[in-house]
């Protein structure tokens, strides 16, 4: 068997899982693919609109739309290096078939190299379906030619296969040096980390400055500021480069950065294949054998058991005891202080110098504050039923009422949300300087809305679950995840929807008779409802019936 | 004793995505036995002891066991069920005692003190040989270990009817030695043991009665001997005669 062959067999078992699919899997497979598609044109519309307003600025325009790109080309280099790191691990090392492979007449480096091309195309896709729309409407915008437009993508191929590599390499360095889990906490605990300091340090930069032109003394400086994070040398600046070589049609410039590119890809797989043949058998042997502890001395006579009389809190202390033991979990809690910091930082700079804005504003936050709790629901609640799924039997087969169980996740994840919730609506509220109405609005409505979220998710995790997940980034975008997504922000659009009037009113200062603020109130409680009941009445359902 | 059943099994049906899983199963299980069902894999086995475990609904049918009906939200049977399930996922990151703590948390054990169930757990740790890891994260133990602390957390809480799919799977010699002459010591003890298997061998050892399930079907059930008179074999015919000729026709 060869690599040619293994490339088969994996390509074989992607079409197979199309052709016996069943009838509801073909559905949500069309429906992924329609959802797929609409973001891509989205995208690429919302990304011409934007270069083609960008590039009407005058001076800055062509300057600011091509640091824009480096800088979006350098955020996925970097965040390709530590997802391809981290999906690297799971494919290249803990794979199921791994053992199964080696015990085949087929080389390490066979093995390998079809390892290496999934976790090229696991980590890629994504910041290829997000880059390609963007990439394509500045092509448009700036009359690329078609050859030119393809230069552009092999750039960026060859700088993705340029951060996989790299990812690659410390993954192999690290698995021949450090027992498998240790190495995915420590590159676990780093992205995050890398991530929210990224991010954050990018928010602080304040790039809405450029776009106000009373600011204009400062661009000079700015623009030199800009070109600092862009990071000259890297890869991804020399990708830059060849995008402003072909603007400025000046072919040097593309060569020269495309030869660079290409020889130091050519360079890094080279010793990726390197480190494979002489470290990766080791290296998955090593991660076999860590196992192994050193024996203890015998203590069981004094053994005895500190058995939890209270059957919720056995149930709340084991969730916590599995939450804390599990470091991708809780690490993730980094980023949701950072979004705070930066959300909470992103408001104090907008322009509210009158009353009405701050008031409109802080409704709107309303919505934006739902969005982020759905992304926290997302990342925390929705994907504990598939992370459990396996281990449910102990539950479901235990004297425990269902419900117990059911509500017993959402008893532990609900006062996180709605902590994030309050400190969000609140501190903005602070900072916008709003009346106490809208405090005591903004309190109820979140409140409400984190709840109604938040048991959402948990159900729509039930009526989806996903137990066969080689990373919790796979629960998170499958099927179910996308329809947490999409039903939340229906419900987030509804909800603010259904107080838009009476607000709207009372910014302008017109009073609003009891019986409206009545109608919208219900108004606001049923879409509650109908959330809240049609998502738990049908993962309970399923949580009874099927589930486990 | 064996007048009343303790386990019905009653016209059971399930589908999986429109896939008939289970067919009209039908068996009783009295007090004292060790019920063998026996069949190939994807018979219906794990799906009929999920049901009778209270994990899953059936679309038809029903289970009773001490004449009320099993079903997910039915607590007090669960709680005289001890439930091994075929591909036993636990916690990974709790240790084995505080696995054992939570089990014994969640149910009730039938035990008069705590000293007696201090006892019982030092007796099972050394039965099972887990006294070194017993403190360990339990991603850290091997299949076997991981089988041997979910039969040590059954047999802790003493059950009135203990349901084991696959029990034997990962277990060194002395365990498998061990588990048999302990099921046999519960059943003399009126336990009700329903074991789930496709290991002949087992159930020739430790059978009372057995179904041969088939493609979501009971094809015949009764003692070894009745089995043998049914279909006209020869007496002292071995299990795995009487099994193959079961199915011989359903081919």
């Amino acid at each position: 068997m060869s690599f040619k062959q293994l490339v088969s067999i994996n390509i074989k078992i992607i079409k197979n899982s199309i052709k016996f699919s069943s009838k509801i899997e073909k559905i949500r497979g069309i429906f992924i693919i329609t959802v797929g598609t609409i973001f891509v044109i989205g995208s690429y519309l919302i990304s011409h609109y934007v270069v083609m307003y960008i590039s009407t600025l005058p001076v800055i325009g062509s300057l600011f739309l091509l640091r824009i790109t480096a800088l979006a080309v350098l955020i996925s280099f970097t965040m390709l290096i530590f997802s391809s790191l981290i999906i690297s691990l799971s494919t290249i090392y803990n794979s199921k078939d791994i053992e199964f492979l080696i015990s085949m007449p087929i080389s390490i480096l066979e093995i390998f190299l079809t390892k290496f091309c999934s976790t090229f195309v696991q980590s890629s896709w994504m910041l290829m379906t997000i880059l390609l729309p963007f990439i394509l409407a500045f092509s448009i915008s700036k009359n690329f030619y078609f050859s030119s437009f393809c230069i552009v993508i092999i750039s960026i191929l060859i700088m993705f296969l340029i951060s996989v590599c790299c990812g690659i390499i410390i993954s192999i360095l690290l698995s021949y040096f450090f027992p498998t889990q240790k190495l995915k906490d420590i590159a676990v605990i780093s992205i995050i980390l890398l991530t929210t300091a990224v991010y954050t340090a990018l928010r602080f930069v304040q790039p809405e400055k450029l776009l106000n032109p009373d600011k204009f003394d400062e661009l000079v400086e700015y623009l030199d500021f800009m070109s600092k994070p862009v990071a000259r040398g890297l890869p991804s600046w020399w990708v830059a480069e060849i995008i402003r070589g072909i603007m400025v049609t000046q072919p040097d410039i593309v060569v020269k950065n495309f030869v660079m590119l290409f020889i130091l890809a050519v360079v890094l797989f080279l010793t990726v294949i390197f480190l494979a043949k002489n470290l990766y058998y080791s290296g998955i042997f090593s991660n076999k054998t860590s196992k192994k502890k050193t024996s203890r001395v015998k203590n069981f006579k004094a053994a005895i058991l500190n058995i939890e009389k209270n059957l919720s809190f056995a149930l709340i202390k084991k969730d916590i005891k599995l939450f804390i033991r599990e470091p991708i979990q809780w690490t993730q809690v980094v980023i949701v202080v950072a979004l705070i910091i930066v959300y909470i930082f992103s408001i104090t700079k907008l322009p509210v110098e009158v009353m009405y804005v701050r008031t409109t504003i802080a409704f709107f936050n309303l919505g934006s504050v739902m969005f982020i709790i759905t992304a926290l629901v997302l990342r925390f609640v929705f994907v504990q039923p598939s992370l459990e799924y396996k281990t449910f039997w102990i539950l479901k087969s235990a004297p425990i009422e269902l419900y117990k169980i059911f509500f017993s996740k959402i008893k532990i994840f609900l006062p996180l949300v709605l902590f994030v919730g309050w400190v969000m609506t609140t501190l903005s509220n602070y900072v916008l300087g709003v009346s106490r109405i809208i405090y005591i609005f903004s309190f109820f409505v979140i409140t409400i809305s984190s709840i109604v979220i938040t048991v959402a998710g948990y159900s729509i995790g039930i009526l989806f679950p996903k137990p066969n997940y080689q990373n919790i980034g796979q629960i998170e975008t499958s099927f179910g995840g996308l329809m947490f997504v999409i039903l939340s922000l229906c419900y987030i659009v509804l909800t603010i929807t259904s107080f838009a009037y009476p607000v709207r009113q009372y910014v302008l200062g017109i009073s609003v008779p009891t019986s409206v603020k009545i109608f919208h109130l219900t108004d606001f409680l049923l879409i509650n409802l109908l959330y809240f009941t049609s998502t738990v009445y049908y993962g309970y359902k399923k949580f009874l019936t099927d589930f486990g | 004793m064996q007048n009343l059943p303790v386990v019905e099994v009653k016209n059971l049906y399930k589908s999986y995505n429109s896939k008939q899983v289970l067919k009209g199963i039908e068996f009783e299980v009295y007090r004292g036995e060790i019920f063998v069902l026996l069949g190939p894999n994807g018979a219906g086995k794990t799906t009929t002891v999920k049901i009778l475990s209270g994990i899953l609904k059936p679309d038809k049918g029903e289970v009773k066991i001490f004449s009320k009906t099993v079903s997910p939200e039915n607590v007090e049977v669960k709680n005289i069920i001890g439930y091994l399930p075929d591909e036993p996922y636990i916690y990974t990151k709790l240790t084995g005692r505080e696995f054992i703590e939570f089990i014994c948390s969640v149910y009730k054990t039938q035990v008069s003190s705590k000293e007696e169930l201090d006892n019982k757990y030092n007796f099972y740790l050394t039965q099972f040989e887990l006294e070194d890891v017993i403190d360990d994260i339990i991603e850290t133990y091997s299949k076997g270990m991981k089988q041997k602390l979910l039969l040590m957390s059954i047999f802790l809480r003493n059950p009135e009817i203990y349901i084991l799919d696959e029990p034997l799977v990962g277990l060194d010699p002395k365990s498998i030695s061990f588990f048999k002459q302990h099921v046999i010591n519960l059943a003399e003890q009126a336990k009700t043991i329903i074991l789930c298997t496709h290991l002949l061998d087992l159930a020739e050892v430790l059978a009372t009665r057995l179904s041969i399930i088939y493609n979501g079907r009971i094809l015949v059930s009764g003692s070894k001997e009745e089995i043998i008179n049914m279909l006209n074999l020869p007496k002292g015919s071995t299990l795995e005669n009487v099994y193959l000729e079961t199915i011989k026709n359903e081919f």
